[in-house]
Order: structure tokens, then sequence, then C-alpha cells
């Protein structure tokens, strides 16, 4: 049987409406996300879903019948141009175009079309699909924005922040990383950098420069992702200043400034613990009070200055002197300490004697040679240590402090004798 | 302490774990760093071990080498791989986990 277009058209609309209603399709359209219009051959909206009625802000009684860009407006033509390809193709798929909807609402979507064909040589209509993306556009834009703000906040760090992959190799490195290891962007990427041995904690490194400086980092490496890939974010924070002075400090409160012998805070611990390894030891420890004679009347007729220099003397006789192991110290003004320890074996006596000689031999020595304004005079007090009697530090001291006195005492008798 | 500069080419290596640490200078840190691993080796790898420290202050240039950014830097350079560890390896868990002694001697 031979029917004309008209009535093949009117076949495949009562045709379509049957299978609608028969199989149920019409619910399950409604249920769909994605708006879905059934246009007849020449772009006319037969049937739309309920997606497809909000997107085009009407109800489907005002969409039917419509040609489908009076529904979606676009750009001048765009129906004319997409139907073309359609019929070309059979078919389009997630064009991106922006429609304005009967509110004239813009809204970005994909756009897929098919044609719906019941003989080879008979279109029997299009099946659109739109996708409403203005979600997906939103969040992409605030992805990038995000991605851009990362960026940001990652190039203008100043704490150098490379990214190791599973391999360890450096995929990316910040400015302030190239900037630290003294290396360009392009030596570090691909750089063997190895696996740091502590993730999610702070540990101190010793950051090594391409000129071979070295450098101080503090280094904390945190599981990060790196395109789809398990890699590690390595931040590294230049805190070599901050050690330098944390050292400096370190040494200062240990050290008498102006000598560099122990200070009186670091003698007492040192020797406090000395005292103690003696018990076990069975070491002969003997404390040693020495003062610089006159030295207010030096600081007072040729000043601090000269002060300084008898006491830097001093200091320098001391460590002449004394063995490296034995603890010397300026307590304050113009007092000295040392504390000698001396093997169980050895005779400490006979040691303590020598160094009181070569001590005397020294000054002697120094006081002989022309060039200074004053003449340097020690006052000596020997005290030996027994730590099954005491070993409170603060009482051998003393001990020394009094014996000392009393040989000031003597050599002043024997002067005025 | 062994301090090598002239370092043995790989067919020279005669143990089955070999283990070059880096260090910059003969600083407290560094002399606890080789002090570790000696510890380590002994007590886990007895007898089949064999160690290089370098001393980058020594020897800058091998720090551009052998990649070395920051130290002490663990190499393991047999069995296996190369490994390269970074940081404090006073740690011996973490250490012998990320050398993967368990996995290879056990």
């Amino acid at each position: 049987m031979r029917i004309s277009a008209e009535q093949m058209d009117e076949l495949v609309h009562t045709l379509a409406s049957t299978m609608l209603e028969r199989d149920g399709l019409r619910n399950i359209l409604d249920t769909m996300l994605n708006s879905v219009f059934i246009l007849s051959p020449d772009g006319v909206v037969i049937h739309l879903n309920r997606a497809a009625s909000q997107l085009a802000d009407a109800h489907p009684s005002e969409l039917v019948g419509e040609p489908i860009h009076h529904v979606l407006r676009a750009e001048s033509c765009w129906w004319e141009l997409s139907l073309t390809e359609i019929l070309h193709q059979g078919a389009i798929r997630n064009r991106e175009v922006y429609f304005k909807s009967r509110m004239n609402r813009h809204i970005p979507t994909l756009f897929s079309a098919s044609v719906q064909r019941i003989r080879d040589d008979h279109i029997a209509g299009i099946i659109c699909c739109v996708q409403d993306v203005s979600e997906h556009i939103r969040l992409r834009e605030a992805l990038k924005n995000s991605h851009d703000s990362f960026q940001a906040i990652v190039h203008k760090s100043v704490d150098g922040i490379i990214i190791v992959d599973q391999d360890g190799m450096v995929c990316f490195a910040n400015p302030a990383a190239v900037f630290l290891l003294g290396r360009n962007s392009q030596e570090m990427i691909g750089m063997h950098f190895g696996h740091p041995l502590i993730v999610d904690e702070s540990t101190e490194v010793d950051i090594i420069r391409k000129n071979g400086d070295v450098g101080v980092a503090e280094m904390r490496a945190v599981a990060s992702n790196w395109h789809g890939q398990n890699a590690l974010l390595v931040s590294l924070r230049d805190v070599t200043e901050n050690v330098r002075l944390r050292e400096q400090l370190q040494q200062l409160s240990m050290e008498d400034p102006l000598t560099g012998l122990h200070n009186r805070r670091s003698f007492m611990l040192l020797a406090e613990q000395e005292v103690k390894a003696s018990t076990r030891t069975g070491n002969h420890v003997a404390m040693i009070f020495i003062d610089l004679d006159g030295m207010k009347a030096i600081n007072d007729t040729l000043g601090h200055k000269v002060g300084d220099h008898a006491l830097l003397e001093t200091a320098s006789i001391l460590r002449k002197v004394f063995r490296k192991s034995d603890l010397l110290s300026r307590q304050g003004g113009d007092e000295f300490l040392a504390l000698v320890t001396n093997k169980e074996t050895d005779d400490a006596e006979l040691h303590n004697t020598q160094v009181l000689h070569r001590l005397e031999h020294e000054v002697f020595y120094r006081n002989s040679q022309s060039g200074r304004l004053y003449t340097l005079s020690l006052s000596i007090g020997v005290v030996l240590i027994d730590p099954s009697l005491h070993t409170d530090i603060e009482y051998y001291i003393q001990q020394a402090d009094i014996a000392m006195y009393q040989a000031k005492k003597n050599k002043r008798m024997c002067r005025s004798q | 302490m062994l301090i090598n500069p002239d370092r043995p080419k790989e067919a020279e290596y005669t143990s089955n774990w070999v283990m070059c640490l880096y260090v910059a200078g003969q600083t407290p840190k560094s002399l606890a760093a080789i002090a570790n691993l000696h510890r380590l080796c002994n007590k886990y790898l007895a007898g089949q071990f064999q160690i290089e420290i370098i001393d980058l202050l020594e020897y800058p240039e091998l720090a551009e080498g052998d990649n070395i950014i920051a130290v002490p830097t663990l190499v393991r350079k047999r069995p296996g791989s190369v490994r390269k560890i970074i940081g404090n390896i006073s740690d011996i868990e973490r250490t012998l986990a990320a050398l993967q002694i368990d996995a290879i001697v056990y």
C-alpha cells in the first residue's frame, strides 16, 4: 500500500503516542533529569518530558506544536545548522549550546539529537536530549578559581614546595624551592629527590645548594596527589638564620662572653656531673680558685679596656697551663675556677703542684716581657674534692675561695715583711 | 668511619647490602647519623653490608652528581634498585621499613 507523506507523519505521531503510552515511556522520560524533546522531522515539538518543560520555563501545553527553535532560543540559525548536520550525520552529540528559556534564563547545555527512521528513506522524527550543565560550569569555574588560588598560594609561598612522585622524582617545584635550593626549575624537575623518612611530622635537614652552600630547612612531607597519582608534597622552610641564632644563643648561655671560658652556669652544671662521675670512676678531682690580684686598681688607673686585657691574658694563661679535659670558667669579675680531674692511678697531689708551678712560671714569664702597663698577679686556692663527704659544688667553691684568700693574705704578709 | 672519595665502582661492591650515607660536615647530627647507621647494619645486616660515608663539605661535587638536595640522605645501592631516604635515621623501625630490610632479609 502506498501512502502519502502526510499520512506517514500521522502514522508516526500515532505510533509514537501509542508507544509512549503502551511502554510507559512517558513515565520513564519524566523521571529523567535530562530534558528530552521528541520532534517531528521538520523540528516541531511533539512531546517533551518534565525536565524539558522546566528547562524551557513553560507548561508542556504551551510548547507542544511549537518549533524547537522557538522553545529553545539560541544564536540565529542554530537549529537550521544543527538540523542540516543531524540529517547529514544521523546524530550530533554533546554540542555546547547556550539556550535562552522563555523566561530569558541563559542556560548552558550539552545538546544531542538523533534522527529516528522508520524506513531507510523515511524520517519518523528527531529525539533531542538537552543536558543543563549550569551546575557543572559553576563547579568547573569554582574549581578553576580554586586551582588558580592554589597555584597563586603555592607560587607566592615563602616556603619551598616540591612534589615528589612514588619513585622519589621531583614533579614540581615552586619558585621558593628553586631559590632555596639554588637550582632552576628545569634542573629540579625529574631530579631524584628520594623519600622523606618521616611523613606528617617536621624534621630538620641540612640543605645543599647547587653552589655547595649548606643551609638548614625544616622539612615536612604530607601525602598528596599529582595528576591522579599518589605523591608527597614536601615543604621546606629555610631556618638557617634561626638555627645559627639558636646555636649562638646556646653558646652564649654556656660561655663567658669576654674570655670564651665556661660561664658560672655551665661550669656548675658540668662540675656537678664530673664530681658525681668521680664516685664511680675513682678519679681525683680538685677545685682551684684563681683570683686576678689588683683588678680594681687596673680598672681604676688604666681603664676598663686594659682591665679586659688583663682578664683575657689570665684566661689565656689558664688555657695554656691546664689540660683540655679540665673545666675552666670565669665566675665573674676577677674570679676564675678550674676543676681538675686526675685518674685514680695518677699522683693527683703531684699533678696539682705541677699545675701551680706552671701557673707561677707562666705569670712570671709574661711579666718579664715588656709592652704592658700592669703586672699580672694571681692568688690561688686549691681544695681536693671528696664526694664521699660532700657532693655540693658550692661547698668546694667556698672552701677553695677561703684557701685563695689565705694565699692572698700570705702574699701580702710576705710583701709587707 | 669510612670517608671515601675514591668510590668503588658498581662492580667492585662485594657485599649484599651497600649503603651510602651523605652528611654535611662532622657535626653532632652527622656523627649521630653515622653511628645510627652502623648500629642498624650491625644489628640487622651483620657481616653482609658495606657502608660509604660521603661528607659533602669535603666533596661538594658529589652532591650534584648524586642528586643530593638534603642531608642526612641514606642511599641503599644494593640490593635491588637504588632507594634514597632523607632525614634523621635515629628511628630504627622507620628506617628498616624505608630500606625494606624486613622485606628483603626475612
